[in-house]
């Protein structure tokens, strides 16, 4: 997702989830989310096996 | 009061001294250097001095105290203390309804004996490194009052490296303890995830909250942990498993014990390099290990801290956005929109990188690196230079924290002082899960070098 994308995502995925914000508010959430993407291209731009499981949030 | 933990026990069992005494002496401690610091933000007086009452009748009926009796703690603000409003830092949380019952690990410290005298100032929703609060003000730090205590436990950090109490309970999903241990100059333990009961406190993030203690010493801090473990039904990622006592703490000396490097020295600066090189020639450390997979392991936690604490107040933030705090809200929204697909490729690389740590414990017991890239910062610090790179300030705090936290490994903080830096740092001593024994006997080794100690 570039940065454009990752804008227009917030716009709409706000909207979706009823999130009224001002324009100010919503700049910064998209910065926010755009960091939050840079970081998450870590763990995305690399392939792993599928039968990885995820580590359960919960653990006995 | 600069007195240990282990040494008010022994005055109060002995009747050198009453609990009331101590109660009443520490309440005006509060009294006078609070204000400079604003670690509490409230403080139990009524209760403490009734907890200290029965603490001193039980003694004079002959009964057994407990091991902490008569000890003056604090907690937090996210423990629920019998009625007294949770804040979890929130200005949001000021109209909750008042707790209908102690936190167990509040339950817990009273029937070792020890007096709640307050609760203590904490980033919002524990979202921060540096209890910044916008809404009850920062938290001081005590070796220098322009400098930040950290976060996100940072009044639990300051109430104690000021000496106003010996004991502080506080939490850690992303390096809450580790971090603002380090900053002031103790002692803190985070211990195995699911060691310890969660029941009663306010949650950030599920997958990675713990709870744990601050002291002084290692001894006091082996007390108080000894006080708060153990199985508790009521928390679903809590082990079930029996109370494994540390004391005595253990000879360290046996231990085969490894410095981490790679992506911890990369983002150390040299204070940082300099008293992991102290600690590793003190203890005649001569093996490294590499934890490839550490910055994965630090995005991994990264992007589950922004999407389960963004799910968490998603509602809030929607009804009451600007009664947040502005250093944390837009991440929280921002977090509430990440999409599943990343939420789980982080929690996948927690796997293969809980994994690949387990597999550097073959042949080690111990692994150490500095627990912050830096020392305690001015308030206010906006962006920092790690060895030539330039980052913003708030988030890389925590860089060489929340890998570990992240897999729910032990880690204690020692801290270290050199005589070349004004300030002291913390060394964190990592072990496998469930070997809090094995961390809290290296961080003994350190402090009978003299390289280790509270603030004096």
């Amino acid at each position: 997702m570039n940065r454009d994308a990752q804008f227009a995502y917030v716009k709409e995925a706000l909207a979706l989830a009823q999130f009224a914000l001002d324009e100010n508010a919503l700049g910064r959430v998209q910065i926010e989310f755009g960091r939050i993407a840079d970081i998450a291209g870590e763990l995305l731009s690399e392939p792993m096996p599928e039968d990885i499981e995820p580590l359960p949030t919960y653990r006995p | 009061m600069k007195q240990s933990a282990a040494a008010i026990a022994l005055l109060v069992k002995s009747g050198a001294a009453s609990a009331l005494e101590i109660t009443q002496e520490t309440l005006a401690s509060i009294d006078r250097d609070n204000a400079a610091l604003n670690a509490f933000t409230s403080v139990f007086a009524e209760r403490a001095l009734s907890e200290a009452r029965t603490i001193d009748k039980a003694r004079a009926k002959g009964r057994p105290l407990g091991p902490l009796a008569g000890v003056p703690y604090c907690v937090k603000n996210l423990f629920d203390v019998k009625g007294e409003t949770t804040l979890a830092g929130a200005a949001v949380n000021r109209d909750r309804a008042k707790a209908a019952k102690d936190a167990v690990l509040v339950s817990r410290m009273q029937d070792a004996g020890a007096i709640l005298v307050g609760a203590v100032n904490m980033d919002e929703n524990a979202y921060g490194f540096t209890t910044e609060n916008t809404h009850f003000g920062a938290t001081r730090n005590p070796l220098d009052r322009t400098l930040s205590a950290g976060g996100s436990s940072g009044g639990s950090a300051a109430a104690v490296a000021a000496g106003l109490v010996p004991l502080s309970l506080g939490s850690d999903t992303n390096g809450s303890i580790r971090v603002p241990a380090s900053f002031c100059g103790i002692f803190g333990l985070k211990p195995t995830f699911g060691r310890i009961p969660r029941t009663g406190s306010s949650a950030f993030v599920h997958s990675l909250d713990h709870l744990g203690p601050f002291a002084r010493s290692t001894a006091d801090l082996a007390l108080c942990y000894e006080a708060i473990q153990g199985p508790d039904a009521h928390d679903p990622a809590c082990a079930q498993r029996p109370i494994e006592p540390l004391s005595p703490l253990q000879d360290g000396t046996t231990l085969r014990t490894a410095a981490l490097a790679g992506y911890f020295h990369d983002l150390s600066d040299a204070q940082a390099r300099d008293a992991l090189a102290l600690v590793v020639r003190t203890l005649d450390i001569t093996q490294s290990r590499e934890w490839q997979s550490a910055s994965k392991a630090r995005a991994a936690a990264f992007v589950i801290t922004a999407c389960e604490g963004g799910a968490l107040h998603a509602e809030g933030l929607k009804r009451r956005y600007d009664d947040y705090e502005p250093l944390s809200r837009d991440r929280l929204v921002a977090g509430s929109l990440v999409p599943a697909r990343w939420y789980l490729a982080a929690q996948k690389w927690r796997s293969l990188a809980r994994a690949e740590l387990l597999r550097l414990f073959d042949d080690i017991d111990v692994l150490i690196a500095p627990a912050t890239p830096f020392c305690a910062q001015a308030l206010g610090t906006e962006w920092v230079e790690i060895n030539g790179q330039r980052l913003p300030a708030r988030p890389s705090i925590g860089l060489l924290a929340q890998p570990v936290s992240s897999m729910g490994f032990p880690v204690c903080v020692v801290p270290i002082w050199q005589s070349a830096y004004r300030l002291p740092i913390g060394i964190q001593v990592i072990a496998a899960p469930w070997r809090e024994d094995r961390c809290m006997a290296v961080a003994k080794l350190l402090e009978d070098a003299f390289l280790a100690r509270g603030p004096n």
